[in-house]
C-alpha cells in the first residue's frame, strides 16, 4: 500500500514521515526544505509512506511542486495523508478541500497540535471531519502526539482497501476523471476553496483555554521578534549580528577543532603506514599505497571535517530558527544584483555546505531561467566547505592573501550573472516568499541533521578520496614527470604557479577533497598560494555537482559550466600573475 | 489612516485613496484593488507569480496588513491569510491597494 504525505510547505510532512516510519529525513523550518521524494515503511507492515515536496495548491507552479503533482497523477497513492499546520488552518484547508475533491481516501493530520494548544487554540476534530468527510487526527510531529492514532487510522483504511494495489475501490482519480478537473482550474476555483476553507475554520477553531503558561512568554517573544524583523533597522542589526557571530564562531572554533582532530588522528596515521607496508608484498607500488591510504584518510579528515561540522551545524541552526527565510527576504536586493530573486539565497547558503543539495534546492525558484542561472552560479562559484577549508588551510600555511579569492569570486559572480542575464533575456523573477515563523531550534534536531549530512562524507566521499588518492599517487610517482614538463611552461610563465599546483587545481574537478593533498605538500610562496587558491575557488564543479547539474538541467548546462569555470579559473590565474607583486 | 505620502503632489492624500503597496502605511490593513504586471515579466512568469500570490492569499479583493519593508529598495512584508509573506519591491509597486475599514 502506498501512502502519500501531502501538504503545504513547512507543515511538518518530513517530521511526520520520520515519526511514522523511523526514516531519517532532513526537517527544517522554511518552505521548500523537501525538494525530492523521500520514503519509509511503517514498521511491521507493507505500508510505504512517501514524503512529497510541499504544494500550496494542485495547480503546481514550481519544479518541486510538479513532483508532488506527478506523484498524485502517475503513482496514484492508495491513501493521501494531508498534513495541515493547525496554527494556520484556514490557508492549509484550501489544499485539503482540493485533495478531497481530487478523489480517493484522504486523512487529515492537523499537525502542530502542541503549538496550537500553547497559543490557547483548539480544533474540533470531530466537527472538521463532519465538514470535510475525511477522518481527522490531531498530531504533533515534534512531540509524537497523535502519531499512534494516525498510524492506526492508516492501518484501518489499509484493511478496508484490501491487499492488492490494482483495481481497488477508492484509488485516486486523476484530472479528467471528473472531480480532478474541477479543482485544478485557475484562478477562480482556488479563491472559492480559500473562502470555503475560511468558513470551515471559523466553525471548527475555538479558544481552548489560556494555553501553556510555560510556552506563552516564548510565543510572545517570538511574535515581538517577528514584528521587529519587519523593520529594516532591526533586521539589518539582527541578521548582520547573526552573520558576524557565525563568522566569529567558525574562525574561533576551527583552529581548536582542527588541532583536536589532528591530535586524535596523527597516531592512527603513524600506525597505519608501517602496518600497510608490512601487510602488502614489498615493491614500489605497495610503498605508494602504504603512503597514499593514510594520507587519503587523515588529511581530508583534519582539514575538511572540522569546517564541515561547524558549517553544517550553522546551516541547520539557520534553517530551524526560520532565519534562512528572513535572510532571503533581506537579500532580495543583493540577489537582484545577480538578477535572481531573494529566495535564491537559500540554495546559495546551502551551497556553503555542499553544492549538491544546493543545486537540488534551486528547484524552489519560480522560472527555468532563474533555476539555470542560480545552478550555474552555485556550481561554478559558491565555495563549498571543502573549498573553504582548503583555502583556509592553504592560505594560513603559506601566508597567502585571503582577500584576493574573495574579491575574485564576488567579481566573477557579478560578471557571470550579467552574462547569463544577457543570454536569458528575461528580467529578475519577483520574490514571493512565505516567511516561516521564528522558532527555538531543538538541539536534538540540529545534531541529527549535522550527523545525517556528515554521514554522506564517510560513506561516499572518504572511500572515493582514498581510492582516488592511491590512483593519483601512483600516477604522480610514475607518470607526472612528463606531464609536469608539458605543463610547466604554461603554469609557470602564464599563471605563475608550479605545474604540480596546476595539477592540484585540475584535480578538484574529480573531487574537491583531493586538492589539499597536493597543494599542502608543495613548497608554495605566498604569491603562488594566493593564485592557486583563487584558481581552485573558481575551479570546476566537482564530479558529484556535475552529475547533479546534468540530472537537473541537462548536459548542455554542464558543458557551459565547465567552459565558464575554465575561463574564470585560468583567466584569474593569468590576471593575478600579471597584477600581484 | 491612509496611504503614505510619496511625492510633494500627494502630501495630504484624502482617505481611501488607492496607492501602491510600497506606499502603504506599516501596520494598516488594506484591500487589494488591482495587480498590474511589471514591465519585464513575461506571460508564463506573470501567470506563475499571480498563482503563487493567490496561493498565499494575495488576490484582487483580498485583505492584507502591511507589516513593514526591508529598507528603501528592499522587499515589502505583508500579513495575509495567517502568514507573513515577503514580496519584492518591484512587484509590491505594481499592487494597488486601498485602506480597509
Amino acid at each position: 500500500m502506498l501512502v502519500a504525505l501531502v501538504g503545504q510547505p513547512n507543515s511538518g510532512k518530513s517530521a511526520l514521515l520520520s515519526r511514522l516510519t523511523g526514516a531519517r529525513v532532513v526537517t527544517s523550518n522554511y518552505p521548500g526544505t523537501t525538494v525530492e521524494l523521500a520514503s519509509g515503511r511503517i514498521p511491521g507492515s507493507d505500508i510505504e509512506v512517501l514524503d512529497t515536496p510541499g504544494i500550496y495548491s494542485l495547480a503546481a507552479s514550481s519544479r518541486e511542486q510538479q513532483i508532488t503533482r506527478e506523484v498524485l497523477e502517475k503513482r496514484a497513492p492508495d491513501l493521501v495523508v494531508d498534513v495541515v499546520d493547525g496554527t494556520n488552518l484556514a490557508r492549509h484547508l484550501s489544499l485539503t478541500l482540493a485533495l478531497i475533491r481530487y478523489g480517493g481516501p484522504v486523512i487529515i493530520a492537523v499537525n502542530c497540535a502542541d503549538r496550537l494548544r500553547a497559543a490557547g487554540l483548539e480544533v474540533d476534530t470531530r466537527a472538521l471531519s463532519g465538514r470535510t468527510g475525511a477522518p481527522v487526527v490531531a498530531t504533533s510531529a515534534i512531540t509524537g502526539e497523535g502519531v499512534g492514532e494516525l498510524r492506526a487510522e492508516i492501518q484501518a483504511i489499509r484493511h478496508t482497501l484490501g491487499t492488492g494495489r490494482e483495481g481497488k475501490p477508492g484509488r485516486l482519480r486523476g484530472p479528467g476523471s471528473g472531480a480532478g478537473q474541477e479543482v485544478t482550474g485557475w484562478p477562480e476555483s482556488l479563491q472559492a476553496l480559500q473562502k470555503e476553507a475560511s468558513s470551515i475554520t471559523a466553525a471548527v477553531l475555538s479558544r481552548g483555554g489560556d494555553g501553556s503558561k510555560r510556552e506563552r512568554p516564548r510565543l510572545a517573544f517570538a511574535e515581538r521578534l517577528e514584528a521587529g524583523l519587519d523593520r529594516p533597522l532591526i533586521t539589518f542589526l539582527v541578521l548582520g549580528a547573526g552573520l558576524f557571530a557565525a563568522w566569529a564562531f567558525i574562525s574561533r572554533a576551527l583552529p581548536f577543532a582542527e588541532a583536536t582532530v589532528r591530535l586524535l588522528l596523527d597516531p592512527v596515521g603513524a600506525y597505519l603506514r608501517p602496518f600497510l607496508s608490512a601487510a602488502l608484498p614489498p615493491g614500489p607500488i605497495s610503498e605508494t599505497i602504504a603512503r597514499a591510504v593514510p594520507e587519503g584518510v587523515i588529511l581530508p579528515l583534519c582539514t575538511v571535517l572540522p569546517a564541515m561540522v561547524l558549517t553544517y551545524f550553522l546551516i541547520a541552526f539557520l534553517e530551524d530558527t526560520g532565519l534562512l527565510g528572513r535572510y532571503a527576504a533581506l537579500g532580495d536586493t543583493l540577489a537582484g544584483a545577480l538578477n535572481l530573486p531573494g529566495q535564491a539565497l537559500i540554495p546559495f547558503m546551502l551551497g556553503f555546505g555542499c553544492r549538491v543539495p544546493a543545486i537540488l534546492s534551486a528547484r524552489i525558484l519560480p522560472s527555468q531561467e532563474s533555476r539555470r542561472n542560480a545552478s550555474i552560479l552555485i556550481a561554478a562559484l559558491v565555495p563549498c566547505t571543502a573549498t573553504v577549508s582548503l583555502a583556509w588551510t592553504t592560505l594560513a600555511r603559506f601566508r597567502g592573501n585571503p582577500l584576493v579569492p574573495v574579491v575574485a569570486v564576488a567579481a566573477s559572480a557579478l560578471g557571470l550573472a550579467r552574462l547569463l542575464n544577457l543570454t536569458s533575456g528575461s528580467g529578475k523573477d519577483p520574490l514571493v516568499l512565505e516567511l516561516p515563523p521564528l522558532r527555538m531550534p531543538a538541539a536534538r534536531n540540529l545534531a541529527m541533521k549535522t550527523r545525517m549530512r556528515l554521514s554522506g562524507f564517510f560513506t561516499h566521499v572518504l572511500p572515493l578520496v582514498v581510492a582516488m588518492n592511491v590512483g593519483v599517487r601512483l600516477f604522480m610517482d610514475r607518470g607526472v614527470a612528463p606531464l609536469s614538463g608539458a605543463l610547466s611552461g604554461f603554469a609557470e610563465d602564464v599563471l605563475g604557479i608550479p605545474p604540480e599546483a596546476l595539477l592540484g587545481a585540475l584535480l578538484t574537478m574529480l573531487q574537491r577533497y583531493l586538492a589539499p593533498l597536493f597543494l599542502l605538500q608543495l613548497p608554495l610562496s605566498p604569491r603562488e598560494a594566493t593564485i592557486a587558491v583563487t584558481m581552485v575557488s573558481l575551479g570546476f564543479p566537482c564530479l558529484p555537482s556535475a552529475v547533479t547539474l546534468w540530472r537537473e538541467l541537462g548536459p548542455k548546462v554542464v558543458l557551459v559550466t565547465f567552459a565558464i569555470s575554465t575561463c574564470l579559473s585560468l583567466g584569474w590565474g593569468t590576471l593575478l600573475n600579471l597584477v600581484l607583486p | 489612516m491612509f496611504c503614505r505620502r510619496s511625492t510633494a503632489a500627494t502630501r495630504t492624500p484624502p482617505p481611501n485613496r488607492a496607492c501602491a503597496l510600497t506606499g502603504a502605511r506599516d501596520g494598516s490593513r488594506y484591500r487589494i484593488m488591482w495587480m498590474a504586471r511589471p514591465g519585464h515579466a513575461g506571460d508564463d512568469l506573470w501567470r506563475a507569480t499571480l498563482l503563487r500570490l493567490e496561493e498565499l492569499g494575495l488576490f484582487k479583493g483580498a485583505l492584507l496588513e502591511k507589516a513593514g519593508s526591508l529598507g528603501l529598495f528592499g522587499a515589502v512584508i505583508v500579513k495575509a491569510a495567517g502568514s507573513r509573506v515577503a514580496v519584492s519591491r518591484d512587484l509590491a509597486q505594481s499592487i494597488l491597494v486601498r485602506e480597509a475599514h
